[in-house]
């Protein structure tokens, strides 16, 4: 196993970085529950209120494309990806069971996020304001129950990215087991995820630079753990496509027909691009002063950081399925990937402005577009 | 006479935990050996230190620093007893005419009846002094009054393998077999098992030849389901086994804790039959173990027709702990068979298994005492992981390193955590002693021994563990000896399978449905996953070459997906926790070799079909694998 680096410990503390909280299984899982439950029983109402998202529709036709009495071999390996039509199909309520699966991820990310600022040896007032105000914030609640298939992307983004922090700057394989696997199955449940894979292995060099000179090889070797199981799922299911249904059905890739971003035009699509990076960056400052910090004492695993936020701009930029709310709530939980350990009082209280300052910004937002829709269906 | 040879040329002993251990029997051997100039005061006060430090005996702690000869020792002790001094070695030894004897008892004891005299008293040679109460115990097992001589431990060991010659071999052969008939793997398939596979074959046969096209279907079906049940189980035991990689089961502190005045006597045993070019290693890496030498047992097993390695062993000029037991010839001339007769004379506390070009980590042994007091009496066994010094000597032997590494590094631990029965692995298992015998010691008829032993353990409700320690070894760089060498291990795990399930009921009633199914899956998988690959791999090319509609005039659709599905997940699956592997013991430069982990299931398949065909035709032979042909020095590569 990797010894620990010997400087500033980051991101998680040194002697706390490895205990899981809360201790045992069981009170982990109760915890999840809990958080998750404010989540499911909206979900559960906008369900029966006929609130679906144009995702939701959209995976509910490709469910339904599947077959009508069984399912149709050569229907299911077409599709790509296949998980989420999938779990729409199997699942009794079909693609509305999909909003409670979301509902249920929210417990399991915010729970990560909460037990890593533990390890981090974070002040609890400051756990507490981080944790609120990323749970409290209109646009995660309604990702997490509008648009439960991007956030299940999301969750599972989340776990590969705190996966890869552990795996490649702690050495620990069980990062990296949770990274590789997450994003394959990210990639299985959102093909628009392929980016994220690209901004992680492209990230690793950095993360890694300094156990490069202790150990020689490393990022290779990381980059290759981290992305094999994606490029592994991705072409056997192209193969089996291939063989069975003689191509690939990539609809589920692209957001909606019309062309926008970089199939609307190369440059107008930076510009767009661009100017929505700039908007989720606003609403998730939590993500500044964590790279700030980590900046100033290890520059490279910053500039690794950087790395995996500029694939929310390749993401808008290629039009792909990732909407830019689900951006800013990837972008919220990269923010708690980057808070140091044991942060000094400004710091900490740096963190806690930028935490409420992002939830002012996200509720003001709010007030139009999908979420605007949805407080307008609570009837707020 | 080439072992007596080795005996006399030893110049120290290890044994004698019982007798003169107090300070008291300490300052009179100590006296005597002064006063007959064996040592010098100088001597005498260092060793005198070190049994302060160590609590060990003054007489072994002399000897194991080469100071004072075994003979010059026992020699004094006779003084002291005031008894004669009796040079087994003199006197001819017949074969023993005391059935009601047990070998065992009496190499504990040290004493063994060497002759009968004309008036019926037995003459008797003990390492032990022969106070009243041991006089008259030893008459009254005798049932005939006895005349005591005194002789060195070594020597009573060389009049036990003499006296008892076939009572040994037959104990060490077919003891599991006679004590438990259901738990040896001499008879391979009970009549009932014989019975079943009779059934599946007509029925396959039958299927073939009335429905083929379904018949097909469904074992196509049954190797794709059985495929991928068995790679799934390894791949979520894996996870298992990384989720717990923060779980240090030694520590730093609890190892500086251990004080070295609680350490018990530690045998190690280790069955060489062919090794002469590994054997000055084998001393080097010996000699490096962090453990009083004094406290360790060493016991060279050495097979009776094999001179070349006795030769070796002697010329390597073996440190003062080391034994050399000659093994008597017989059958099955097995490893398992040498260790039975190894655990005969074995006298500390815990035992462990090492193989003669093994280099542990120094302080294994601590570590695994460590393991023992943590976990409590239940544990009776724990695993140090194997993994290879020679890794980068060709693609074979990388190949062989990324496999030891997810095994013992992510499976076992995995096992471990679940609580799952734990297949051992050949060497670097450490046992309590007594738990060992009670155990029935290994299965001589079973050609993976110690796979088998973990599983009797775990269907006996004892436990088996893992330490962090790693023990290096040479991985196997020809093909054609790692054939043969996985051949024995997949005939091994049928073996072990078939033992363990001849009564699938009781194994489930006695360790209950997850055991039992961790069991199944792992043993009886590990083969099946093996044999299942050619079948899978023509599927796989053919599938290529034809487009579905073609096959599926033989094959469902659905079928055919998932077999293809099967062989595509269940390999990529092996191919990740082989990476995994590699980099946890950052070895970096060997991750992309992980990609070739389906050829290598490729050659594993050509060693398990060799494999089953000698489970008909030679069960119980045993395929030996060459060592000491790498070209590699047995560095230590990183940890």
């Amino acid at each position: 196993m990797a010894s620990l680096p010997s400087r500033a410990p980051f991101p998680l503390a040194e002697r706390a970085g490895r205990v899981r909280w809360p201790a045992t299984q069981g009170r982990r899982t109760l915890l999840r529950l809990a958080l998750s439950t404010p989540y499911v029983g909206l979900s559960i109402w906008l369900a029966a209120h006929g609130f679906r998202s144009a995702q939701d529709v959209q995976i509910a036709r490709a469910a339904r494309a599947l077959g009508t009495s069984g399912l149709s071999l050569g229907a299911v390996v077409r599709t790509f990806p296949p998980l989420a039509p999938l779990v729409s199909r199997l699942l009794p309520g079909g693609a509305r069971s999909l909003g409670v699966v979301g509902a249920l991820c929210t417990g399991g990310t915010l729970h990560l996020c909460w037990e890593r600022l533990v390890r981090a040896c974070v002040p609890r007032w400051l756990v507490a304001v981080l944790v609120g105000a990323a749970g409290a914030s209109p646009i995660f609640w309604f990702v997490a129950t509008g648009e439960p298939t991007d956030f299940v992307s999301v969750a599972l983004l989340t776990v590969a990215i705190a996966g890869t922090f552990d795996f490649v700057y702690l050495g620990s394989t069980t990062g990296g087991y949770a990274a590789g696997c997450s994003l394959a199955l990210t990639v299985l449940w959102d093909p628009g995820s392929l980016v994220y894979v690209g901004g992680v292995a492209l990230a690793i060099p950095f993360l890694a630079w300094e156990r490069v000179r202790r150990e020689p090889g490393v990022s290779r070797s990381a980059v290759a753990v981290v992305t094999f199981p994606t490029v592994a799922a991705v072409a056997a299911w192209a193969f089996l496509a291939w063989r069975f249904a003689g191509h690939m059905d990539w609809s589920l890739l692209v957001s909606s027909s019309t062309p926008s971003g970089a199939r609307a035009g190369a440059l107008h699509g930076l510009a767009g691009a661009a100017t929505q990076l700039a908007w989720q960056v606003c609403c998730a400052p939590v993500v500044v002063i964590g790279t700030a910090c980590l900046f100033e004492h290890r520059p490279m695993p910053a500039i690794g950081v950087l790395v995996v936020v500029s694939s929310l701009f390749a993401s808008s930029w290629l039009a792909l399925r990732f909407s830019g709310l689900d951006g800013v709530v990837l972008l919220d939980i990269v923010g708690f990937v980057t808070v140091p350990a044991h942060p000094p009082r400004v710091v900490a209280v740096s963190l806690g402005a930028a935490a409420v300052a992002g939830l002012a910004l996200s509720v003001m937002s709010s007030l139009s577009g999908g979420p605007g829709h949805l407080l307008h269906a609570l009837g707020l | 006479m080439a072992e007596l040879a080795s005996r006399r040329s030893s110049h120290s002993q290890v044994r004698g935990q019982r007798g003169h251990t107090s300070p008291l029997g300490a300052e009179r051997i100590g006296s005597a050996l002064l006063a007959a100039g064996e040592v010098t005061q100088a001597q005498l006060d260092w060793a005198l230190g070190v049994q302060r430090r160590t609590g060990s005996r003054l007489g072994a702690i002399l000897v194991a620093a080469g100071m004072v000869t075994r003979l010059a020792l026992y020699r004094t002790l006779a003084a002291q007893w005031e008894i004669p001094f009796v040079d087994v070695t003199t006197v001819p030894l017949g074969l023993s005419t005391w059935p009601h004897l047990d070998v065992e008892v009496l190499a504990r004891d040290l004493w063994v009846p060497i002759s009968k005299r004309a008036d019926g008293t037995v003459v008797v040679a003990t390492a032990q002094e022969p106070t009243p109460a041991r006089h008259a115990a030893i008459e009254a097992q005798l049932g005939r009054p006895a005349v005591m001589r005194a002789t060195t431990d070594w020597d009573v060991d060389y009049a036990l393998r003499h006296l008892f010659r076939f009572r040994l071999l037959d104990a060490a052969s077919h003891g599991l077999w006679r004590n438990d008939r259901e738990r040896s793997a001499r008879t391979v398939l009970t009549r009932e098992q014989a019975a079943a596979f009779g059934i599946c074959l007509l029925v396959l046969v039958g299927g073939v030849l009335a429905a083929p096209r379904i018949a097909l279907a469904a074992a196509s079906a049954t190797v794709a389901c059985a495929f991928m049940a068995a790679v799934l189980f390894k791949f979520f035991v894996c996870l298992v086994g990384a989720y717990h990689e923060t779980f240090v089961q030694v520590t730093e502190a609890e190892l500086d804790a251990l004080s070295e005045s609680e350490l018990p006597v530690y045998t190690i045993l280790v069955p060489c039959y062919r090794e002469a070019a590994v054997l000055p290693d084998l001393m080097r890496h010996l000699a490096a173990l962090d453990y009083p030498p004094e406290k360790l047992d060493i016991l060279l097993l050495l097979e009776e027709d094999d001179q070349e390695t006795r030769a070796a062993a002697i010329a390597a000029r073996p440190p003062s702990n080391v034994k050399m037991v000659t093994v008597p010839r017989g059958d099955p001339q097995t490893k398992p068979k040498a260790c039975n007769v190894g655990l005969v004379f074995a006298r500390g506390e815990y035992l462990v298994i090492y193989d003669a070009e093994d280099q542990p980590d120094p302080d294994q042994l601590k570590r695994a005492i460590a393991a023992f007091k943590k976990a409590g009496p239940e544990l009776v066994c724990v695993q140090a992981p194997l993994n290879y010094f020679n890794a980068q000597e060709n693609a074979l032997t990388r190949m062989f390193t990324l496999e030891y590494s997810f095994w013992f590094d992510y499976m076992l631990p995995g096992l471990s955590a679940l609580r799952l029965p734990i297949p051992l692995g050949g060497t670097s298992n450490h046992f309590r002693t007594d738990e060992l015998r009670l155990l029935g010691g290994w299965d001589p008829f079973n050609v993976t021994e110690d796979a088998d032993l973990g599983i009797r353990a775990a269907a006996l409700g004892k436990r088996v563990g893992v330490v962090n320690s790693t023990t290096f070894e040479e991985a196997n760089n020809a093909y054609r000896n790692f054939v043969r060498q996985r051949s024995r291990w997949i005939k091994g795990y049928v073996q072990t399978t078939l033992v363990h399930l001849r009564h699938p009921w009781e194994l489930v009633r006695s360790v209950g449905w997850r055991q039992a199914g961790g069991f199944a899956l792992l043993i009886a998988g590990t083969p099946i996953s093996f044999l299942a690959m050619p079948p899978l791999y023509v599927l796989m090319v053919v599938s290529l070459f034809l487009p579905p509609s073609v096959l599926s005039a033989m094959y469902p659709p659905w079928v055919l997906w998932t077999s293809l599905a099967s062989f595509l997940l269940g390999n990529a699956l092996m191919v990740y926790v082989s990476m995994m592997g590699v980099f946890k013991r950052r070895r970096h430069r060997l991750v992309l070799w992980a990609l070739l982990n389906p050829l290598y299931w490729l050659l594993h398949a050509v060693a398990a079909y060799k494999a089953l065909g000698q489970l008909v035709l030679r069960p119980h032979y045993w395929e030996k694998t060459e060592h000491g042909l790498t070209a590699f020095q047995s560095s230590l590569p990183p940890r």
